[in-house]
């Protein structure tokens, strides 16, 4: 390929070779229409896609024309030459579909009898049945007595289990029935808190650079802490560490939270817990960093949440 | 750092109790933007599923547990998938686990999908997209297997015709009129623009890998992009109108 490219340099009339960086030209008029097409790709370096980011919160203009360049990024899948599909691979998908369908459907059972007392019940979204049966909030009340259980004790109970389940889920139906039921109290926790505070949960936003992430964050007020779960997020890169920021309402500071480690399947999770209120916070940010213990978020956001006051 | 360009994206969040479709997600959303979150669901028609239901009440149905649906979906698109996670990760055994995944997590996220801006198949690909673009990172990362002969493929290649015959429409028009758009590229244009998509590389890593200033990439980048923005997004248009 490099010597098929190589010839096809010498008759590129599109070089740009005095200007090896070419932002002036792209903040041209005071807009970023030059950095629309690598920031549709994801290929812009961090500082770019900030300049990008930044630029369209505020301009109607470029964000319509960025939407355009998505669109046309989105269509490139088609570009790719057409392979014949293995019909191994349909019977494959539903072999693993009858398995998460058969769980799938003993959940809703479970769920749905738990439930019966607690109307309206809450669908459980995608987070959570992405994170089945590998993440359990604490039940009952979030006491301030229990911010110790829920922050420590669950979480390395959550992680011995996610080590130790593994690939053996399917096979160990005991320990699928005692998750399916803390998952039940899951739901009906998550539903308790959205139904008594909307406010409580809130999506977690993706911007391009973890573009098909998808997130929750629950916030309870009586322990003022809270959880923030993430699916479909890109593994990091080899110097890079995502680290969790806490955003103070009344100022330009920010408060590091945590990092957060990314799981094989893409999902991460990260108990917040700030020294003070949580309400003192307006919203979390995931960033991109270079340096594991940065005090502020200097690399490309990856997503971010509001934290709003209750209802 | 800026902070006002990231807090205004969820400014649209979740104030309503809505989910917010997948563009949306990806989007940033300005302060000053309406909110434009439709929170009605058409109710699905009586019976089963046909070959003639639109995506979006496939859709419906695989959020409420149809597993018949996925299949009609899955018979629709997977020629594509498919082929997508081939051009990306250049391997059939693995595009083939790409493929199963993506739709695995079609019927666990469903309930994600709104049909308010947005579509189905671009909701697909773009989960297919990161699904492939993960794996390469990961082969980056990790010694690569030696090559060698795929036994289940010499066992039963069989092919699934199905995905052949019930391809949605839309697919193969696309696929005909992106691929002439890309054609009309020159070609170091192209291979800058697939690079950056279908590699997964920065412009930098781009400049890096052809030796060239990354300035003549940005440059590539952005006219190749411009030119199918023009050729597809026009064309989109006026078929709309």
């Amino acid at each position: 390929m490099r010597d098929g490219l190589n010839e096809l340099h010498g008759h590129d009339n599109e070089r740009g070779d005095n200007n090896d960086d070419d932002d002036a030209s792209a903040l041209q008029d005071g807009h970023v229409r030059g950095l629309m097409a690598g920031y549709a790709l994801a290929s812009l370096d961090p500082n770019e896609m900030n300049v990008v980011a930044t630029h369209i919160s505020g301009c109607a203009t470029c964000r319509a024309e960025l939407e355009e360049y998505r669109v046309t990024a989105d269509l490139l899948a088609f570009a790719a030459p057409v392979h014949q599909v293995p019909l191994r691979a349909r019977v494959g998908l539903l072999a693993k579909m009858d398995e998460i369908g058969t769980a799938n459907q003993e959940q809703m059972i479970a769920r749905h009898s738990e439930d019966q007392d607690a109307s309206p019940s809450l669908p459980m979204n995608d987070v959570q049945r992405a994170w089945l049966p590998n993440v359990t909030l604490p039940t009952r009340q979030w006491s301030r007595a229990r911010v110790a259980a829920f922050s420590a004790v669950p979480l390395l109970l959550v992680l011995a289990l996610v080590i130790a389940m593994g690939d053996r889920i399917s096979d160990q139906q005991d320990e699928i029935t005692t998750i399916k039921g803390e998952q039940a109290e899951t739901d009906r926790r998550v539903a308790d808190i959205e139904q008594n505070d909307p406010n409580a949960v809130q999506e977690v936003i993706p911007s391009s650079a973890a573009r098909g992430a998808q997130g929750k964050l629950i916030i309870d007020r009586d322990t003022e802490s809270g959880l923030l779960l993430v699916v479909n997020l890109p593994q990091p890169g080899d110097d890079e560490h995502y680290i969790v920021w806490l955003d103070f309402a009344d100022s330009e500071e920010f408060a590091r939270a945590g990092s957060l480690t990314v799981e094989p399947d893409g999902r991460a999770k990260l108990i917040l817990e700030p020294s003070g209120s949580i309400e003192l916070y307006d919203a979390v940010l995931i960033t991109a960093e270079t340096d594991a213990d940065v005090t502020a978020p200097t690399g490309p956001e990856l997503m971010s949440a509001g934290i709003m006051p209750s209802e | 750092m800026q902070r006002q360009h990231w807090r205004s994206w969820h400014v649209g969040g979740n104030r309503h109790g809505v989910a917010m479709s997948e563009r949306q997600r990806r989007r940033p959303v300005a302060d000053d933007e309406p909110l434009a979150i439709e929170t009605v669901e058409t109710p699905l028609p009586d019976g089963p599923a046909t070959v003639d239901s639109p995506d979006d009440e496939l859709v419906h149905r695989v959020r409420n547990g149809d597993t018949a649906a996925l299949e009609m979906l899955y018979s629709r698109y997977a020629r594509v998938v498919y082929s997508f996670a081939v051009r990306i990760v250049g391997d059939g055994p693995t595009a083939e686990e790409i493929l199963q995944e993506a739709f695995v997590r079609t019927w666990r996220q469903a309930g994600t999908f709104r049909t308010v801006r947005g579509n189905f198949a671009s909701w697909l690909l773009s989960i297919t997209h990161n699904l492939a673009i993960d794996e390469l990172r990961k082969r980056q990362r990790r010694p690569q297997r030696v090559g060698g002969v795929d036994i289940s493929e010499t066992m039963y290649g069989l092919v699934d015709e199905t995905t052949n015959v019930e391809e949605a429409a839309e697919a193969s028009a696309l696929r005909e009129r992106v691929g002439v758009a890309m054609a009309t590229l020159p070609e170091a244009q192209r291979i800058a623009v697939e690079l950056a998509y279908f590699h997964g590389l920065s412009q930098r890593e781009i400049a890096a890998y052809l030796d060239e200033p990354l300035g003549t990439i940005k440059t590539r980048l952005r006219l190749g992009m411009s030119k199918l923005k023009d050729a597809l997004v026009a064309e989109r248009d006026d078929v709309s109108d």
